[in-house]
C-alpha cells in the first residue's frame, strides 16, 4: 500500500473547510470569505432559469437568495460525505426541496470545489444523477 | 483489497479498463449497479445491472476501436464514495476524436463494489457530438 492508495480524503484540510464553511451557509451565513476566493466562479449546469456561471461572491449570495426564495426556505442539501485533496473537495450529497407548487425533488449530487494554492475555492461546480429530474424542478 | 481502499480500487479499475481487460473490470462492479450516462446521444441514459452495463462498456469500445481512455487527474475517496477528475480520450474510425474532462461519482457497496456511477463532462455538447 502506497499512502496515495490509502482513502485519507476524509480529513484533508481542505475538506473540513469546506464542510464548516458550507454548514454554515446552510445555517444561513453568507459569509465564506475565509474559505471562497474573491474570484469565485459559481457554475449551476442545466437547462433552466437559475443555470449559467455566477462570477465573485455578491452574485453567488444573490444566487443563495433566489434559490431559498423558489423553493420557500425548503432546500435542503444533506452532505453523505466530505472528501478532499490538494486541488479538489467534493461533497456527495442528497438534495431535497419542494416549490410552492407542489414540485418536489430528491436527487444524489456531487458538488466540487476547485481548491487554488491559497488554500481558497475558485471555483464550483455541481453534478446531479439526474439532469431531466433539475430541470424540471426549476424551470 | 481490504487495505487497498476506494482510492486504489479506482485507480486499479481505470487500468483494467483503459488494457481492455473487461473481465478484470467487471470484478470491480455491484450485480445492481446503476450507471447514468449524461447527454442527447444514442448512449445517453440509465443502465440498470451489470448486464446492461457491460453491453453499453463493450459498444463504446467497439465504435471507438478499443481507443476509450479514461486517465485519472485526481481521486478522492472513503469506504462508500470516489469522485473523480478524469482526462477522457477516444477516437472513431470516422476521424471523430474526444479529449474532454470528466468528473465522475461513485458508490460503493460495503463489499466495495460500484453501485452507482454519474458524471459531467466540461463540455456536453462536444460529448454528444462524438458519440452522435
Amino acid at each position: 500500500m502506497t499512502t496515495d492508495d490509502s482513502d485519507m480524503s476524509a480529513t484533508h484540510p481542505n475538506a473540513i473547510k469546506l464542510r464548516d464553511a458550507i454548514d454554515a451557509v446552510n445555517r444561513g451565513s453568507l459569509d465564506v470569505g475565509d474559505a471562497f476566493a474573491p474570484d469565485l466562479v459559481w457554475r449551476i449546469v442545466g437547462s433552466h432559469p437559475l443555470a449559467g456561471e455566477y462570477h465573485g461572491l455578491d452574485s453567488w449570495r444573490a444566487l443563495m437568495r433566489k434559490r431559498s426564495e423558489l423553493t420557500g426556505g425548503t432546500y435542503r442539501p444533506q452532505p453523505q460525505a466530505w472528501l478532499g485533496s490538494d486541488r479538489h473537495v467534493f461533497c456527495f450529497l442528497r438534495l431535497t426541496a419542494q416549490r410552492d407548487d407542489g414540485r418536489e425533488i430528491d436527487t444524489s449530487h456531487v458538488a466540487v470545489f476547485r481548491m487554488g494554492a491559497d488554500g481558497l475555492a475558485h471555483e464550483f461546480w455541481d453534478v446531479s444523477s439526474d439532469q431531466q429530474v433539475e430541470d424540471a424542478f426549476w424551470t | 483489497m481490504e487495505c487497498h481502499g476506494n482510492t486504489g480500487r479506482v485507480r486499479d479499475a481505470l487500468e483494467a479498463f483503459n488494457r481492455g481487460d473487461l473481465d478484470a473490470y467487471r470484478e470491480f462492479f455491484d450485480d445492481d449497479v446503476v450507471w447514468f450516462v449524461r447527454g442527447t446521444h444514442p448512449m445517453a441514459g440509465a443502465y440498470r445491472g451489470i448486464e446492461a452495463l457491460f453491453d453499453y462498456f463493450a459498444q463504446a469500445r467497439r465504435v471507438t476501436g478499443g481507443s476509450l481512455r479514461i486517465d485519472p487527474i485526481d481521486i478522492v475517496a472513503d469506504d462508500r464514495h470516489a469522485g473523480v477528475i478524469a482526462r477522457v480520450r477516444a477516437s472513431r474510425y470516422d476521424e471523430r476524436t474526444l479529449d474532454i474532462e470528466m468528473t465522475e461519482a461513485f458508490t460503493f457497496s460495503g463489499e466495495g463494489r460500484v453501485k452507482e456511477f454519474w458524471a459531467l463532462a466540461t463540455d456536453q455538447a462536444v460529448v454528444d457530438e462524438f458519440w452522435a
